[in-house]
């Protein structure tokens, strides 16, 4: 971690919950939180293992590399908007960008590329923008978590956090209640993931959708299970949450993509 | 904890109970009825939208403004008042839990031995 473009407050919120977790968890290695509910449950983990041996992602992944590697109309292609060439950066994203001082999630820079190239804007709900987030994350595997605050970053960083410390919806539920308060315990036939481990593994292949999908798309259906208008993926709240939550990953390693129930 | 009250209040009362009755009004009782519930449905759609603008509306509050519209339509004003009603008040709450949150979201923060001293 290049820790010093990390301001002190958002470092210091990194360390306090990771602290927390270590507290509630004292069994449960920090690095192994990159598997969500099923560090927290041996039998759903085992059952989860052998599921990864067979990924049904796979097929995705090599759709996205086949529309990653593409030419645009113009000749040009995704690899040139992307330093590395797109390979192995998921872990500096989402990143701050202090020309429009907007959070720039994988999603975002993706169609900014098109767009620089002429090329319309894919659908934030659309396969085409999953499948090609999904190869970039696979080639990002291993990489740990480098999500940098620099300065001018603080505003949207606080928002993140603030939406995620806020009860929303008519059940009066804030994100913590549920993924710090109450991590570990059950809800209804699922175990309560902690919130360090969040951003690892997108997208993520989840049964109940049948599909790939993205965070938003998760964090969409956690505001509507407790009553809240869910927001459009991608609004600028959404990526102020995903850029709190992934500087709160810090240290950790990309296991994506990743199947969940 | 008046803010706790409301919101149990109205997430004890599912969308589903709705009953109507508009059987003992007289004819021009129901015309001005009629209008008034037409306000109602107008305040909730507005204070629905200002709960949207703040990123906190509810669920409840879109499905109540619906049924409120088709029972309307189907002539049952007062099941129409009624879920018009409830609609206006669950977006009313949803705005003020929208300002209460505004204020004390920092109370979640992780209780941890570094936190505690700092703030
Ligand atoms: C009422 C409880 C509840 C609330 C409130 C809630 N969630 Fe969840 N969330 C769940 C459950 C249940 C799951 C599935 C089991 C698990 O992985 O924790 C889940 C899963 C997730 C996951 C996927 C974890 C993984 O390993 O793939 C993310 C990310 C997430 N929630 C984020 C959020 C965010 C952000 C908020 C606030 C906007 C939030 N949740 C609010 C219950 C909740």
């Amino acid at each position: 971690m290049s820790g010093d473009a990390v301001s002190g407050d958002a470092r210091q919120d990194r360390d306090d919950l990771v602290a927390f977790f270590a507290k509630r968890f004292p069994d449960v290695e920090f690095s192994d939180h990159a598997n969500g509910a099923y560090a927290l449950d041996e039998a759903k983990a085992r059952q989860w293992r052998e599921i990864e041996d067979f990924p049904p992602y796979e097929p995705m992944i090599d759709e996205g590399e086949r529309l990653f590697n593409t030419a645009f109309s113009n000749g040009s292609g995704y690899a040139a908007c992307f330093e590395h060439e797109g390979i192995g950066i998921k872990q500096r994203y989402p990143r701050f960008d202090p020309d429009t001082r907007q959070v720039v999630t994988l999603e975002l820079a993706v169609n900014h590329c098109r767009e620089l190239n002429g090329e319309s804007p894919l659908s934030y709900t659309g396969e085409a923008i999953t499948a090609i987030t999904a190869y970039m994350a696979f080639t990002s595997r291993g990489q740990k978590f480098d999500i940098s605050v620099p300065e001018g970053a603080e505003s949207a960083f606080n928002q993140g956090k603030q939406f995620y410390y806020s009860r929303r919806g008519q059940l009066n539920f804030a994100c913590s209640n549920c993924h710090l308060d109450a991590a570990g315990l059950r809800l209804r036939a699922e175990i309560l993931s902690a919130t360090i481990g969040h951003a690892t593994h997108w997208p993520a292949y989840r049964f109940k959708w049948q599909e790939l999908g993205g965070i938003h798309r998760r964090f969409a259906e956690c505001n509507e299970q407790v009553g809240a208008v869910a927001l459009d993926h991608q609004s600028e709240a959404y990526r102020n949450l995903e850029y709190f939550m992934t500087v709160m990953n810090n240290g950790m390693t990309l296991n994506g993509p990743s199947t969940r129930k | 904890m008046r803010m706790a009250w409301l919101l149990l209040i109205l997430a004890c009362a599912g969308p589903m109970e709705i009953s109507g009755s508009a059987d003992a009004r007289t004819p021009e009782a129901h015309v001005a009825h009629n209008e008034s519930v037409q306000t109602v449905i107008q305040t909730a759609r507005q204070k629905f939208q200002q709960a949207l603008k703040l990123d906190y509306a509810w669920r409840v509050t879109a499905d109540l403004i619906s049924e409120a519209e088709k029972r309307m339509a189907a002539g049952d004003t007062q099941g129409a008042h009624d879920a018009a009603t409830r609609a206006l008040l669950s977006a009313e709450a949803s705005i003020l839990q929208a300002e209460h949150e505004s204020r004390v979201w920092r109370e979640r923060l992780p209780k941890t031995a570094t936190s505690n001293v700092k703030k």
